[in-house]
């Protein structure tokens, strides 16, 4: 597989992710709120009217908002019609799909100009209602039929990865702790202070103090959800939207000096159920997924600079660095708590703060992956900056990894 | 053989998949392909629904329609005669574990039969 056609991203916008800030907004004005972002990163300026297509990604603004239809209510929003716009669902891997389906229409020579992104307004409904809609991305028949919820069939997965490897769910805490620590230097992120700020802050209402904070992530301050899965092993209900500017290459310089180009793309589906999966503690739509994208790239795993993956809990960043061949399988865990994944170790991952601190409105989140890839590989991430990163992997899974989509992307 | 005719086996306290008349591969919840060797030829096969767990969890925050029993046990079980199913765990919280032997049971919840199993 390859790309006919050289693809640029040439800007990438998007709103903070966070569950209150948005209160007023629908997603229309948050997604008019991101393309704008997104317009105005281009260095040479952007007219939306360029665009030829778009690609949308939402996960349920049905169930959310009651509202249908969504991918040809922001080309309204934005004012570009009647260029053809269209939804691509896949659970919370919507967006990162849509961007695949971006870089496909301008390879086949359809398009030059496409903008690709994700919404979701998830705070309209209750902790209960938002459960319930989730877990609408896996089986319904077979898997909540029984009572499994979303946050339940990763905690299987937790306790298959534990079962067989050894890996502990101190390995896990690391993961959050780290995430946190990241999402303290974006801006964008829901939460943006570290998991001993929080403690402290949660703990001073209990007239507690954290001094470490994993005292605080072991105290019934951080519930249990789905054993062995607390709350801060869980990433949060947000709202946001991403969008990205796709150019072929020979378009792309008229917009900016700086592209970054997609180096390789992938995406695999699996069962919808996991019990039909011949392994319970990989996710093999990710190996393949992964392996497509590093096949036309012609790179391996460690040529990656850093990656954004799909850590919606903190045992699927584990399998994440596993299936996308950072560390041998079963050694995901043992990696983070040795720092080799924070901001100076040699496989950054989820330096945006992950889906854990950056916040995860589902149908927008593989398209904030491409923001942080823009920032990352254009050297313009701030504080979070890793240094002087070639290649950057976003990895974005739908539901528990039914679908899986990859970019890699190349400064 | 249809998600229908799995709901309507649980009703009679039978759990009910397919086997593939060509390559002998026995599925559940039953499917209009063989998902082995593609073949379209299957007939309805009734599992004795004895097995293994291969994992499982403490659901704590439960979908609304199960707030009633919550916390509650959830697992994937490995059935002796070769698929693996999803399904609620009965019996005693922090006593259940990885690798335990179980037996299928018909649960009445909200006027539906639900898989659970037991340990056996």
């Amino acid at each position: 597989m390859s790309l006919s056609r050289k693809i640029a991203v040439i800007g990438a916008g998007m709103t903070r992710f966070h569950h209150k800030a948005h209160a007023e907004k629908q997603s229309r004005e948050m997604f008019v709120e991101a393309t704008l972002e997104a317009t105005g990163s281009v260095d040479n300026g952007f007219n939306l009217k360029d665009s030829e297509a778009l690609y949308l990604g939402y996960f349920s603004s049905d169930m959310f908002e009651h509202q249908g239809h969504t991918s040809a209510m922001m080309a309204d929003a934005l004012g570009i019609n009647p260029i053809p716009a269209t939804r691509v669902e896949a659970a919370c891997a919507s967006s990162g799909a849509a961007v695949n389906m971006g870089i496909m229409a301008i390879a086949s020579g359809l398009y030059d100009v496409v903008l690709v992104g994700g919404v979701e307004k998830m705070r309209t409904l209750g902790t209960g209602e938002v459960t319930d809609t989730l877990a609408m991305a896996a089986d319904v028949s077979y898997e909540a039929a029984v009572g499994f919820t979303f946050p339940g069939l990763y905690a299987a997965i937790a306790a298959a990865h534990f079962h067989r490897y050894g890996s502990t769910w101190e390995q896990l805490a690391d993961i959050a702790i780290k995430n946190h620590d990241n999402g303290k230097l974006n801006p964008k992120a829901q939460y943006q202070q570290s998991i001993l700020e929080i403690a402290n802050k949660i703990g001073q209402r209990k007239g507690l103090e954290f001094k470490d904070p994993m005292d605080f992530l072991k105290s019934d301050l951080n519930p249990m959800v789905a054993d062995p899965l607390r709350l801060f092993d869980c990433c949060p209900i947000s709202d946001g939207a991403a969008v990205a500017i796709l150019a072929s290459e020979k378009v792309a310089k008229q917009y900016t000096d700086s592209p970054v180009y997609v180096a390789g793309i992938g995406q695999a589906s699996d069962t919808m159920a996991l019990c039909d999966r011949a392994e319970l503690t990989s996710l093999n739509a990710s190996k393949i997924a992964s392996k497509q994208a590093y096949k036309m790239a012609g790179i391996k795993p460690k040529d990656i600079s850093l990656a954004c993956v799909h850590d919606c809990f903190t045992i699927a960043e584990v399998v994440a660095t596993e299936d996308l061949g950072f560390f041998e399988p079963g050694m995901g865990g043992k990696a983070a708590s040795e720092g080799r994944t924070s901001l100076s170790g040699d496989i950054p991952i989820n330096t945006d703060g992950g889906l854990k601190a950056k916040g995860h409105p589902v149908g927008a989140t593989g398209a904030g992956m491409v923001v942080e890839m823009f920032k990352q590989l254009r050297g313009q991430a701030g504080e979070r900056q890793v240094s002087d990163p070639e290649y950057g992997m976003a990895h974005n899974v739908g539901a528990t990894g039914g679908t899986v989509t990859v970019q890699v992307y190349r400064r | 053989m249809s998600v229908y005719s799995f709901k309507e086996g649980l009703k009679e306290s039978k759990l009910l998949g397919c086997i593939c008349s060509e390559c002998n591969n026995k599925m559940l919840p039953p499917r209009m392909i063989c998902n082995k060797c593609g073949s379209t030829t299957l007939t309805e096969h009734c599992f004795e629904g004895k097995g293994v767990i291969k994992t499982m969890t403490v659901i704590r925050v439960p979908l609304t329609r199960f707030q009633d029993l919550c916390p509650y046990m959830v697992g994937i079980i490995k059935l002796d005669e070769g698929p693996m199913i999803t399904g609620m765990i009965l019996g005693e919280l922090d006593k259940i574990k990885i690798g335990d032997r179980v037996e299928a049971v018909y649960l009445d919840e909200n006027e539906e039969k639900v898989l659970a199993f037991k340990p056996v």
